[in-house]
């Protein structure tokens, strides 16, 4: 449950983050997917990265960690649904999986979970790189026609941000000043991305409405973006 | 006139750039930055008046100049689309 009265201390944990070059990825996503969590209508789904190179799959973030474990059943057993989206580049939507033959294996892995409903959508990652958003439902109700649609519109959207976010470990960027501007960038991407799914609107109308509140404020795009990811956070219960 | 509203943002841009003390590649990485999607080459041409922009990407551009004056603690700002037409509605 949230707790009160710690703004302008988590504002600065945020900041902190953000400069904290080691955990800046995996806290940029861990808000995204957040955000993508609440997209649904009922209770909040679990959400995740996966992303695979050289053969390795490797989940880069997640909503919450039960997600992770989600996942990492998959990569112990070497397929599943977010595997098989990743690498057949192709949306995997499982309503029941206590009904679904396909998946059988997998679906007694994780049966103690109580997750039934599962959905996984390819993510472009860039060359040599796949990726997939996974997201995992107890209830199939909440994983709706309207959910389905808002997940896949929504990996789109996140192409670019796990790029970057992918690209900082590279060591041509360690150091360089591009670095800032990229690590800016991923910010706002994100603030885009949560606003995506709280407004139900597509990326051009969310970053529009951004830049105007930013304009409109007179304030640096960052602040705004950062504020955006605080209020999402909050939503979430996370504070 | 739309074509007259952008020439006066774009004026203010070119007389506010000396003033920023940026490169015009340095303009460009803090547009990039917060978000434009015009290229190096694009904003380049568009300070030139060569070029021109979407109404949201030109008020990225004066927000990334009007970032390095607050930055730098100077009272000066480009304006933005609605500051010079408050009537206008991004299409």
């Amino acid at each position: 449950m949230g707790r009160q009265g710690n703004d302008s201390r988590h504002q600065e944990e945020l900041q902190d983050l953000l400069l904290d070059s080691r955990g800046f990825t995996e806290f940029m996503l861990e808000l995204v997917l957040i955000a993508a969590s609440g997209m649904g209508g009922g209770e909040p789904v679990l959400c995740s990265i996966t992303v695979e190179r050289e053969g390795f799959p490797l989940t880069v973030a997640s909503s919450a960690a039960a997600a992770m474990a989600l996942d990492e059943r998959q990569y112990a057993v070497g397929d599943g649904p977010c595997l098989t989206a990743l690498r057949q580049q192709r949306k995997v939507h499982i309503q029941d999986l206590g009904a679904a033959q396909d998946w059988e294996g997998y679906a007694q892995e994780i049966s103690s979970s109580g997750v039934r409903s599962i959905l996984a959508v390819p993510v472009e990652a860039g060359s040599g790189t796949q990726a997939a958003l996974n997201c995992y439902a107890r209830d199939p109700a909440d994983m709706d026609e309207d959910f389905v649609a808002a997940v896949e519109a929504f990996a789109e959207s996140i192409s670019r941000i796990l790029r970057l976010a992918l690209r900082f470990h590279l060591p041509a960027f360690a150091g360089a000043d591009l670095d800032a501007e990229l690590r800016v960038r991923a910010l706002v991407d994100a603030a885009v991305a949560v606003i995506m799914a709280r407004d139900k609107c597509g990326r051009s109308e969310a970053f529009s409405r951004l830049g105007r509140s930013a304009f409109e404020g007179g304030v640096r795009l960052k602040e705004r973006a950062i504020q955006v990811l605080r209020e999402a956070r909050r939503a979430q219960g996370i504070e | 006139m739309e074509i007259d509203d952008d020439d006066l943002q774009l004026k203010q841009l070119r007389q506010a750039l000396p003033l920023a003390g940026l490169s015009v590649g340095e303009l460009w990485l803090r547009y990039f930055g917060i978000g434009g999607s015009a290229g190096q080459f694009e904003i380049e041409a568009y300070l030139y008046a060569a070029h021109s922009l979407p109404t949201l990407e030109r008020d990225l551009v004066a927000h990334a100049i009007n970032e390095r004056f607050m930055d730098l603690g100077l009272d000066v700002r480009v304006p933005y689309s609605a500051d010079i037409d408050p009537g206008q509605q991004e299409s």
